[in-house]
């Protein structure tokens, strides 16, 4: 009734499977293909077949799947239980690529962030059993109506 | 009806409120799911929430 609330998105390791399951939402074709690994992660690999300097992920979507002169996209979990992405300037549109390519950048990660809440909400509505309806505001936000499932319940005015 | 209403922004950036409910159990459903999908970073009290204290105080007195 009487409080409004702002959040801050972050990606966090205790999630993961919402991150996995907002990155085959987001991009269809890697549905099956997010590679999800516990504690320490995998290795991270170039368009050279080498690894990234050592560098290692919990989420992977290698490189074939990602495009031809792309390393692998990966996001690691840090010891402050966030999850920072690891994506090439090439993919980022970074760096040498500045402005060149860009297909992974500030937008995609933006837009993967609002899937990535929104699989969020979904895990906290079906935990809750609660509905949960999404239609999309014009200015491309999405507006998630919950509510509770049984009209008999609601009416009762029981807990949530 | 209760509802909550939750809208994702583009960027991820998410406000919550709560429609059709009475009573402070609201705040308490509200704040539970706002620290399940992240930091909250700014919280305002809705104008009902004044019109329900203008109404105690008349109350009151």
């Amino acid at each position: 009734m009487s409080e409004y609330m702002k959040i801050k998105t972050v990606f966090e390791a205790k999630y993961l499977t919402c991150l996995a399951k907002a990155l085959a939402t987001l991009e269809p074709q890697w549905a099956g293909k997010v590679e999800v690994y516990e504690g320490q992660g995998d290795l991270l690999k170039t368009y050279l077949a080498s690894d990234q300097r050592g560098l290692r992920a919990n989420l992977i979507v290698r490189r074939q799947y990602v495009g031809g002169a792309s390393n692998d996209i990966g996001f690691a979990a840090r010891p402050d239980g966030t999850v920072e992405a690891v994506i090439g300037d090439y993919d980022r549109g970074a760096g040498h690529y500045k402005d060149r390519h860009a297909k992974y950048g500030d937008a995609w990660l933006a837009s993967l962030t609002q899937h990535y809440q929104f699989a969020k909400l979904e895990a906290q509505a079906a935990e809750k059993g609660l509905d949960l309806v999404r239609t999309q505001n014009e200015d491309g936000s999405w507006r998630c109506k919950m509510t509770k499932k049984n009209r008999a319940a609601a009416l009762a005015g029981r807990a949530w | 009806m209760e509802e909550i209403i939750v809208v994702i922004e583009k960027d991820g950036t998410t406000t919550i409120e709560g429609e059709g409910f009475s009573g402070p159990a609201c705040d308490k459903v509200l704040r539970e799911l706002a620290e399940s999908l992240g930091e909250i970073v700014e919280v305002r009290k809705k104008h009902e929430y004044f019109e329900a204290a203008k109404v105690a105080r008349r109350e009151v007195a």
